[in-house]
């Protein structure tokens, strides 16, 4: 109940901070990606349904208030759905939780903006491969991988999970 | 009967609210959905921008402190200046409509109305640069109405509009299109803007130099005639160059846009309404 109430809250909040703050943080034609955080984020630490839950959220929210086509947002966040499977699976090895949780957010960082680029090119953005590789995707993984393992730190650090249960085996 | 197992129903659930999201969006459905969002999130919004922009600021202005001592002072006496032509084109107006009356002919439109708006949000998506207004459709705002800053420079044409708010697609998004011409000269062309948020100066025929003030040309009826956007900053290529890569300065401040001016008078003539 509490993830689920948390999450509701992250994803209220991440949708507000990508059109108030996000387009402060810019490098070159990419902008940091608050969304992505929140949903890699509750799909990380709360269960399958919260996080299927906090992404239609997000996809109403997002959708909402950037006014992108609903489909598109959903579409943009849904290899979520698999990442949330694997979490699950590594759940019990927690030294492949930051390698996993970096390059979930990298692959599906990179398929929102790709997904987003042909959007615009089908709107009538004269765009070549080379400008969509050099200005959105190559500083967007930037903007996705950097964020991603500052705040893994930090919920590291000052979350519930700071504490690993070690196996020694027994001392006979 | 085998049993299915949870990822198929998972997935086909998705797939199933991708089909219902598409479907209600399209057909305005979620339209007070939209409202009620925009109307929750449009305070937050607006006050984290407020805070957030000037940490952002600092920091990045930290390394030019001597530069923007000496662009301020530059600034300062160009703007006294300015102050100056606008007093002596604000007589020169008067007298023209003076005289337009006088001889019964009306060039000078005076129904030209503006609303002031407020920006409650920034919309940065690849190829995309946008902003939400919170004025819509009851305020009389339409799809095709174009939008000034307060100090009259172009920042862009209304795209979409609900019942109580509005997105304005900015001259500095990748689809914008907007024919000009350089003042006082018949060289004309087309600004359109960057994956980067610039713009570029496109398909020129004529002089041009930097420092150069584009204005819109009014062609293609999307924006009026005669509304400053920016100046030419930098010609890349050489003279033997057909067509060279001229970089230009927006006029408005986009990313320090608090207030905005609809004009509710002109309303484009879209490729779709056509």
């Amino acid at each position: 109940m509490i993830g689920a109430g948390v999450s509701v809250i992250s994803v209220v909040l991440s949708s507000i901070a990508q059109i108030s703050i996000a387009p402060f943080i810019t490098i070159s034609g990419a902008t940091i990606n608050f969304n992505l955080l929140a949903i890699i984020f509750i799909a990380t630490y709360t269960n399958r349904t919260t996080s299927v839950g906090a992404l239609l959220l997000l996809t109403l929210l997002t959708g909402s208030i950037t006014e992108t086509p609903y489909e598109w947002v959903l579409l943009a966040y849904l290899p979520t759905i698999p990442l949330i499977y694997l979490i699950d699976l590594l759940r019990r090895n927690d030294d492949y939780t930051l390698i996993t949780v970096v390059a979930a957010a990298t692959v599906i960082g990179l398929w929102g903006r790709i997904l987003m680029s042909i959007i615009a090119m089908s709107d009538g953005t004269p765009a070549s491969f080379g400008t969509v590789i050099s200005q959105i995707l190559a500083p967007g993984i930037l903007l996705d991988m950097i964020p991603v393992i500052i705040f893994y730190g930090i919920f590291k650090l000052a979350g519930p999970n700071k504490q690993r249960v070690v196996n020694t085996g027994y001392n006979t | 009967m085998p049993k299915l197992p949870r990822i198929a129903i998972m997935v086909t659930s998705l797939l199933l609210v991708i089909v219902l999201f598409s479907a209600l969006g399209r057909t305005g459905n979620l339209e007070p959905v939209q409202n009620l969002f925009l109307i929750g999130s449009s305070p937050l919004s607006s006050g984290l921008s407020k805070g957030f922009k000037p940490l952002m600021g600092f920091f990045k202005d930290i390394g030019q402190a001597d530069n923007l001592r000496k662009e301020n002072t530059y600034l300062k006496q160009e703007n006294e200046q300015l102050r100056n032509k606008n007093i002596e084109l604000e007589i020169t107006k008067k007298r023209i409509i003076e005289l337009e009356q006088a001889l019964k002919i009306r060039t000078t439109d005076l129904n030209t109305a503006f609303l002031a708006a407020t920006v409650i949000g920034f919309i940065q998506l690849p190829f995309r640069a946008e902003i939400s207004i919170n004025l819509g459709s009851v305020d009389g705002i339409q799809t095709g109405n174009i939008v000034l800053s307060p100090q009259g420079s172009l920042v862009g044409r209304i795209t979409s509009v609900t019942k109580n708010y509005s997105f304005v697609r900015l001259v500095t998004d990748s689809r914008s299109r907007i024919a000009s011409q350089v003042l006082n000269s018949t060289t004309s062309g087309i600004i359109s803007g960057k994956p980067t948020r610039e713009l570029e100066f496109d398909l020129v025929i004529g002089n041009i130099k930097t420092g150069d003030i584009l204005i819109t040309s009014g062609l293609g009826g999307i924006f009026p005639a005669d509304i400053p956007v920016g100046v030419i900053e930098k010609i890349a290529g050489t003279d033997q160059t057909a067509f060279p890569q001229i970089t230009v300065t927006a006029f408005a401040q986009i990313t320090n846009l608090r207030t905005v001016l609809v004009d509710t008078s002109f309303i484009a003539i879209l490729p779709e309404s056509r």
